[in-house]
């Protein structure tokens, strides 16, 4: 199919549309463009989706200060400043107990995944994940739990439920759930969800228990492998 | 990659998640993939980041991942990972403030648009409806509609051209 007959949403094309698509681009930069230009009127067009389909109303026009051009790096320049104070001011000391060693910050979910539709926030997990992305715990957790209620099987569901109970300081529910996620998930989100479990067991000084999930990923060869491979060792130099 | 990752993901995310939609149901499921595929781009890059220094590549990169874990979903129903460590965007990005500030031009240039090339951009860009459907329901010929979308496209190509030259000059 020739570019200029194909459509410009990439989701009707056929897989070796879709592969020309992407390989005509390779090729040529005008191609290239062209989907960026797509993907650019894409988020335009999350963006104006409430008023895509009423009468608009003409913008406004906002006068740019003559301040705003040397505003932006100043304002990095104090970030940055800020950062290595409190970097230097926090920064780690040897540890010298297991549970020193262990990361207890929420598993991060991809913020920009968020930036949604209406339709997405009709789901339970996507309104769920919503306030897991807020810090909201206590929310995340009900909705959550009311996903799980519905598709048992939903194991990233489980994993955050997992992530939030530890937040909220109930670590013995969150090392049984992410027990559950490690055995039934495959691939990096069981690998996660063990990591996570060895980090409860150093922060309860659990060493051996650590040590045994640490091990277990390890001889997995999987995403984690490498640093467990390193909280193993940290823990020898203890 | 050349470019920050809040910057690549402001750009490309929207793309990729409305190529995940239409291949995958529910939503989150269709999250999950476009979730997946940053992962794997971001372990990819981590492990040679010389092979992603184009940010064209990245995207090439991105966008098949996510297809091709979208046909994987269907055929497999498999569940997906959702966990990343992606670095914190960063407040003063340029790269990503400037990805910003085109698809706000663009925003602005979709407004100006007259009723019936708004319900097209709204049909098609946000809908995602297919040209057949909206033949269909309002009765235009799918030629017509055809024609009508590649010439709106390629005004607001060129009219956005148009603004950016003129804030770079």
């Amino acid at each position: 199919m020739k570019g200029s007959d194909r459509s410009p949403l990439p989701e009707e094309l056929s897989g070796d549309d879709f592969e020309s698509w992407l390989a005509e681009a390779e090729r040529d930069p005008a191609r290239s463009a062209e989907i960026d230009f797509l993907a650019d009127l894409t988020a335009a067009a999350e963006l104006e989706r409430a008023p895509a389909a009423r009468t608009p109303v003409p913008p406004r026009k906002v006068a740019r200060t003559p301040a705003r051009r040397w505003m932006l790096p100043a304002a990095a320049l104090v970030l940055v400043a800020g950062a290595l104070a409190l970097w230097f001011a926090m920064r780690p000391e040897t540890p010298r107990r297991a549970s020193e060693l262990a990361q207890r910050a929420a598993p991060r979910y991809v913020a920009v995944e968020l930036r949604d539709s209406g339709a997405s926030q009709d789901d339970g997990f996507a309104s769920a994940m919503a306030a897991y992305a807020r810090g909201e715990w206590a929310v995340a957790a009900d909705g959550l739990t009311a996903v799980l209620t519905m598709h048992d099987d939903l194991e990233p569901a489980r994993f955050y439920l997992a992530a939030a109970r530890e937040q909220m300081g109930d670590l013995a529910a969150a090392a049984a759930l992410w027990s559950t996620v490690a055995e039934r998930a495959p691939g990096l989100l069981g690998e996660h969800a063990r990591w996570r479990l060895a980090q409860i067991h150093l922060a309860r000084e659990e060493v051996a228990d650590a040590r045994r999930e640490l091990e277990h990923l390890v001889q997995q060869q999987g995403d984690f492998a490498g640093r467990a491979r390193e909280l193993l060792a940290a823990l020898e130099r203890l | 990659m050349s470019i920050s990752w809040e910057a690549f993901l402001a750009r490309y995310g929207p793309l990729a998640r409305a190529i995940a939609r239409g291949l995958v149901r529910p939503p989150a499921a269709a999250e999950d993939v476009v979730q997946e595929a940053t992962l794997a781009l971001f372990h990819a890059a981590s492990l040679e980041p010389g092979r992603f220094e184009s940010p064209e590549h990245a995207r090439n990169y991105f966008l098949r991942s996510v297809r091709n874990l979208a046909m994987k979903t269907l055929r497999a129903s498999d569940t997906a990972p959702l966990t990343a460590d992606l670095p914190a965007p960063d407040p003063a990005d340029r790269a990503a403030e400037l990805v910003h500030e085109r698809q706000r031009a663009l925003v602005r240039l979709l407004r100006e648009l007259g009723p019936e090339e708004r319900e097209l951009v709204a049909r098609r860009f946000v809908e995602r409806q297919t040209l057949a459907r909206i033949a269909a329901e309002t009765g235009t010929p799918l030629s017509t509609l055809h024609s009508r979308e590649r010439a709106l496209l390629e005004r607001l190509r060129r009219r956005l051209e148009a603004l950016e030259r003129e804030a770079a000059g």
